[in-house]
């Protein structure tokens, strides 16, 4: 599998504090990445890192086979774009006028292809209405275009739909999804909303106290992510001789709960637990969700 | 580093602050002119009716100008968070920086200019083409345009070290004061040394040079020089600009390049 970006032991500190603490990661190309992680784990630290925006304290990354301390890293930036934090967009001038600057800065010679990218974006409604009129939906969309300017493979996008409503949301989604299937462009989307993550991305890295602490593929996650039917009953003691007879996978959650794997009868459970004087109180189906598969990685309650 | 320069120069264009000081300026030179000229109608004794005066006056405007606009210019980059498309781009740090001191210098000379289109304009109808000592006067405004570099250096070192807009063109106005306050110290105290009452501190003479030397060194120091026409040491002036552009520059970018941006 080849990777567009791969760090190895990034460590970044802060007078006192470690923001990163040895992060090894490794983005596929033509992935969505998802970078998983609370407030304060380090997202925003790595992605000021691997967008040159600061430098490391130790470790390196390597960003399409360049390594950040070759000369060459700051030829191959330039494909990629970044919105970091909050979109980068001059706030006294129009949407065009900001595409037409990034532009210059990246040296492009004609300004063709901007009236597209703002088509993309859904911009081309604003024409002489300054950035800062724009409602907080259309600067990050803006942010995403001016990050798309010079047609980046590489996409890296800090919590884009942070203070967005659920229209707001539903746009930036589909645009990362249609980049991604259209363009073919590879994207790293940090964001602690996990449910929304769970809609977008092909591959997660949980990130917690300054390091990567798993990473793994939606595919895998799914599988890991099973189903299963959480029994409660008068009597968990009953029920696990019954589900060892069965030849059922279970976990017991607590004196009267327990989450059972794969097919059951439930017509041959019930008869079962009753021969032994168990009543069944109530019996649900339940997916493993990213956010449970999260906090059992992580551990919840601890402070940022 | 020329892309960043042309960007400079569009985003220069569309500044509101700029087109205010280009104006200004020109309102500036046309007041004093036409402030002389009535002056001139009154009493020629005590007008000024050489153009020298206006060209080298349009000088101290535009290092006036100078603070103001580059903590505003600057800071907008920090403050709208475009530096960061910059970085991310591929642009080097030093690239970033030393686009930003020829955009700032580049903003005084077209004030500069801009003011001195008028005096072009109003002061040669009024006082005709009255130039004193034209090679000095030549020597005068080369040293003035490196003035305004040593202006554009120090500002956009202090621009460039703040994290907002706020912090930027505060910084830049306290420093542009101190130098200001400092430089009329220096000019009371070292053309009191040849007046009949030196002050005390002029007698030992370490002393007297080290204010000298500072008296020429300061960017406002020379600006009160240059504006009122009388250098003390005028062959030195280019030679300390360009120090002053080089260590500021070069302090400048030596901070710059570890400074964590966010």
């Amino acid at each position: 599998m080849e990777y567009c970006l791969i760090t190895d032991a990034l460590c970044k500190q802060y007078r006192n504090f470690k923001a990163l603490n040895g992060l090894s990661m490794h983005v596929p190309q033509g992935s969505i990445y998802g970078l998983v992680g609370k407030n304060g784990a380090g997202k925003t630290t790595l992605i000021r890192l691997i967008s040159g925006i600061q430098e490391p304290t130790s470790g390196n990354y390597t960003l399409y086979g360049v390594k950040n301390t070759d000369k060459a890293i700051y030829k191959v930036r330039q494909r990629m774009g970044a919105v970091v934090e909050s979109p980068a967009i001059y706030l006294d001038m129009t949407a065009e006028e900001n595409l037409k600057i990034q532009y210059q800065v990246l040296g492009i010679p004609s300004y063709e292809g901007i009236t597209e990218l703002l088509q993309l974006v859904d911009l081309t409604e604003c024409g002489k209405k300054k950035v800062k009129n724009f409602s907080l939906g259309m600067k990050q969309r803006l942010g995403i275009a001016v990050a798309l300017c010079g047609n980046p493979d590489f996409l890296v996008l800090d919590e884009p739909i942070n203070g967005l409503d659920p229209q707001g949301i539903i746009e930036i989604r589909e645009l990362i999804l249609k980049l991604n299937r259209e363009l073919q462009i590879t994207i790293l989307i940090s964001s602690h909303i996990l449910d929304e993550l769970s809609k977008l991305a092909t591959h997660y890295g949980f990130v917690d106290r300054g390091m990567i602490v798993k990473e793994i593929s939606a595919a895998d996650l799914d599988a890991v992510c099973r189903k299963c039917t959480r029994l409660s009953v008068t009597d968990t003691r009953i029920l696990c001789r019954v589900l060892d007879g069965m030849g059922l996978e279970y976990n017991i959650v607590s004196n009267t709960q327990a989450d059972v794997f794969g097919e059951i009868s439930v017509t041959k459970l019930a008869i079962a637990l009753d021969r032994e004087h168990c009543e069944v109180k109530s019996m649900n189906e339940r997916d493993e969700s990213l956010e449970n598969y999260y906090m059992n990685l992580v551990g919840g309650g601890r402070d940022a | 580093m020329r892309n960043l320069i042309f960007a400079n120069i569009t985003c220069l264009r569309k500044n509101k602050l700029f087109w205010a000081g280009i104006v200004l300026s020109m309102i500036y030179s046309a007041f004093l002119l036409v402030m002389n000229y009535l002056e001139m109608t009154n009493s020629s004794e005590t007008a000024i009716m050489q153009l020298n005066w206006y060209f080298l006056s349009a000088l101290s405007v535009a290092g006036i100008f100078c603070p103001i606009f580059s903590g505003w210019f600057i800071g907008t980059e920090y403050s709208d968070g475009t530096v960061r498309n910059k970085l991310i781009a591929g642009h080097k740090r030093s690239s970033i920086y030393s686009a930003n001191v020829f955009i700032i210098f580049l903003a005084e000379c077209l004030v500069f200019v801009a003011a001195s289109l008028v005096v072009f304009a109003v002061g040669v109808p009024l006082f005709g083409c009255h130039f004193l000592y034209p090679m000095q006067f030549v020597s005068y405004l080369v040293s003035g345009i490196l003035m305004l570099g040593a202006f554009s250096g120090v500002f956009t070192f202090i621009s460039m070290l703040a994290s907002n807009k706020a912090a930027a063109v505060a910084a830049c106005m306290i420093t542009y004061a101190v130098l200001f306050v400092t430089a009329n110290f220096l000019r009371i105290t070292v053309f009191s040394y040849y007046g009949e009452m030196p002050l005390a501190s002029m007698s030992d003479e370490t002393i007297r040079l080290v204010l000298v030397f500072l008296y020429d060194f300061l960017p406002t120091g020379q600006s009160s020089q240059i504006s009122s026409g009388i250098l003390l040491h005028p062959y030195r002036f280019p030679l300390y600009a360009i120090v002053n552009i080089v260590l500021t520059t070069a302090c400048g970018l030596t901070i710059f390049k570890k400074k964590d941006l966010k």
